[in-house]
């Protein structure tokens, strides 16, 4: 009787051990979908993360002085 | 083992299944929440950094345009929004005036000058519409070759294609007048919004 108390108690335990590993595993699983999941949306639209060059060549308005209207 | 040394075994079991529990229970989905809120400050963040270079970039535009903002009618003269045809045509006749040289014919492509606007975005025509031109002048060569530079000194856009002078002889009275017709063939430029 002892023994067989012995070993389900055993047998308890490491189901207990089991079950800890598997929360910790379903913790690391569910963090890296979580990291890996491609946003469904972004916060952005193309057209409001292009950057207008504000670089303007001024020399095309010295050129289009000279010249006669 | 007697049932004393087995105690702390089921305590401890017990303990590791509540552990357990918990983990799957009530950490779980809050880890999981803090990561996807991590996530999202994240690239939060990085949009802000782009808003923030955009917001920067867009004020050095607006120094820039406050700078050149008496000089950006030019550029609608040199391309504008239209042909305006009545002014290219008085352009070319008062420019042959002033170079003293005489059009004897001014042909212009088929335009329309009033178009329809289009009615969508997938209707509205290539930016830079042009039109050809061809015209004869008669002059001595000198003002000729001055008719061709103020032509090409122009403002507004003009691309001559090809030019070709020619020499014609007419007898009066026993004298032959010799006259040169410079033929222009060429394109102007406008931007048809």
């Amino acid at each position: 009787m002892n023994k067989v108390k012995k070993r389900l108690s055993k047998e308890i335990f490491l189901m207990a051990v089991l079950a800890l590993s598997i929360a910790i595993v379903l913790i690391y699983l569910g963090v890296f979908k979580v990291l890996n999941k491609p946003g469904e949306e972004p916060v952005l639209t193309p057209q409001e993360t292009r950057i207008i060059n504000p670089q303007l060549d001024e020399e095309v308005f010295d050129e289009l002085e000279k010249r006669n209207y | 083992m007697n049932t004393d040394q087995k105690k702390p075994l089921i305590w401890l079991s017990l303990s590791v299944s509540t552990v357990a529990f918990f983990l799957i229970v009530a950490i779980r989905p809050t880890v999981i929440t803090i990561t996807k809120l991590i996530k999202e400050i994240e690239e939060k963040e990085a949009a802000s950094l782009l808003l923030d270079k955009k917001i920067n970039s867009l004020v050095a535009a607006q120094k820039v345009y406050a700078i050149n903002s008496q000089r950006l009618p030019m550029l609608n003269q040199a391309l504008p929004e239209k042909s305006e045809f009545p002014w290219l045509a008085n352009f070319l006749e008062s420019t042959a005036l002033s170079s003293q040289v005489e059009l004897s014919s001014l042909t212009f492509e088929k335009i329309d000058l009033n178009p329809a606007p289009p009615v969508s975005q997938s209707q509205k025509p290539s930016s830079g519409q042009t039109i050809n031109f061809s015209t004869n002048a008669k002059g001595d060569y000198l003002n000729l070759k001055n008719f061709v530079s103020l032509l090409e000194s122009s403002r507004r856009l003009i691309k001559i294609e090809l030019t070709g002078i020619s020499e014609t002889k007419k007898k009066e009275e026993e004298i032959i007048n010799t006259t040169l017709q410079l033929n222009i063939s060429g394109v102007i430029f406008f931007e048809n919004e």
